[in-house]
């Protein structure tokens, strides 16, 4: 049975390093933890230098870490290659080489998995 | 495709002056845990708290306390309270009550036999659980607040069907 993720599980690996939020806010630079609670809660999306600094401080992927969110962005994505994939075809000159390596890489982005089933 | 074991389970264990929980995505992966107090005996509290819980973490399954099963000696207030919630919540989580002997299934019986046995047990097996470890209780000592995360813990596994050891592959017979 699938279930759908946490928006982030950012709050489980501070724990589980038993780290306090005052002292992850400092190893990403902010001032107080203020930040990293509201990280925690989704109030606030971290900006992509913030989200690298998270990835070094937990070792794990943004993915895994923002797994919530990051199955929302695929499934966008997913859904504007689909509607690419259809207008390529649509297009007389579908033969071209240069669509074919497009829709390649589109069908592998329609095809790709949740992070969890490729997990298992 | 996901297994079933994967599911994410919220365990709820009420306590003097609060609530305690876990919150589990697999038999051994813990997601989240903690205390939440509501200043006293009060049920009304503890039912907006897990109310809160159930809406954060949108579990698959909400495991309680069997109230009624051999071995649970819950005070009226929590029954009350436990009966609430699965009545309450049962439309729109599933809920699952766990009796005191799935719980004690949960490891080696000598270790979980006893409430300490079993949060030592649950210690070893979740390490981030270490630092929450109450001491050991003598007899003249109430109960500490935090065995009720132990407790949630435990309902927590024991809501996931044991995994039962392969069965030995027929032997063949001898020429």
């Amino acid at each position: 049975m699938a279930h759908q993720r946490l928006q982030n599980y950012l709050r489980t690996h501070r724990r589980r390093h038993g780290l306090s939020q005052a002292e992850v806010a400092r190893l990403l630079g902010a001032v107080s933890g203020t930040k990293t609670s509201r990280y925690e809660n989704s109030t606030r999306m971290p900006g992509a230098l913030t989200v690298f600094a998270i990835e070094i401080v937990f070792g794990q992927p943004a993915s895994e870490l923002f797994a919530g969110k990051y199955e929302a962005v695929r499934l966008a994505v997913q859904a504007r290659a689909k509607r690419m994939v259809e207008q390529l075809n649509a297009r007389p000159s579908a033969q071209s080489k240069k669509i074919f390596r497009k829709l390649a890489l589109l069908r592998t982005i329609v095809e790709l998995k949740p992070t969890s089933a490729r997990r298992s | 495709m996901r297994k079933e074991t994967a599911k994410r389970v919220l365990a709820i264990d009420p306590y003097s002056r609060g609530v305690g929980f876990a919150v589990l995505e697999g038999p051994g992966c813990l997601i989240d845990w903690g205390l939440r107090s509501t200043g006293g005996a009060d049920n009304a509290k503890a039912a907006r708290a897990i109310d809160k819980l159930i809406d954060r973490f949108r579990p698959d399954v909400l495991a309680l306390e069997d109230w009624d099963s051999a071995g649970s000696r819950r005070c009226g207030r929590v029954q009350e309270l436990l009966g609430r919630i699965a009545a309450a919540e049962g439309n729109r989580v599933l809920v699952r009550l766990i009796t005191w002997r799935e719980i004690r299934a949960v490891g080696p019986l000598p270790q979980t036999g006893t409430k300490h046995g079993r949060a030592c047990f649950l210690a070893e097996r979740f390490p981030e659980l270490q630092a929450f470890q109450p001491p050991f209780r003598r007899l003249w000592m109430p109960e500490d607040d935090r065995m009720a995360i132990f407790d949630a813990v435990g309902f927590a596994v024991a809501s996931y069907p044991a995994r039962r050891p392969a069965a030995d592959p027929p032997k063949r017979a001898l020429a």
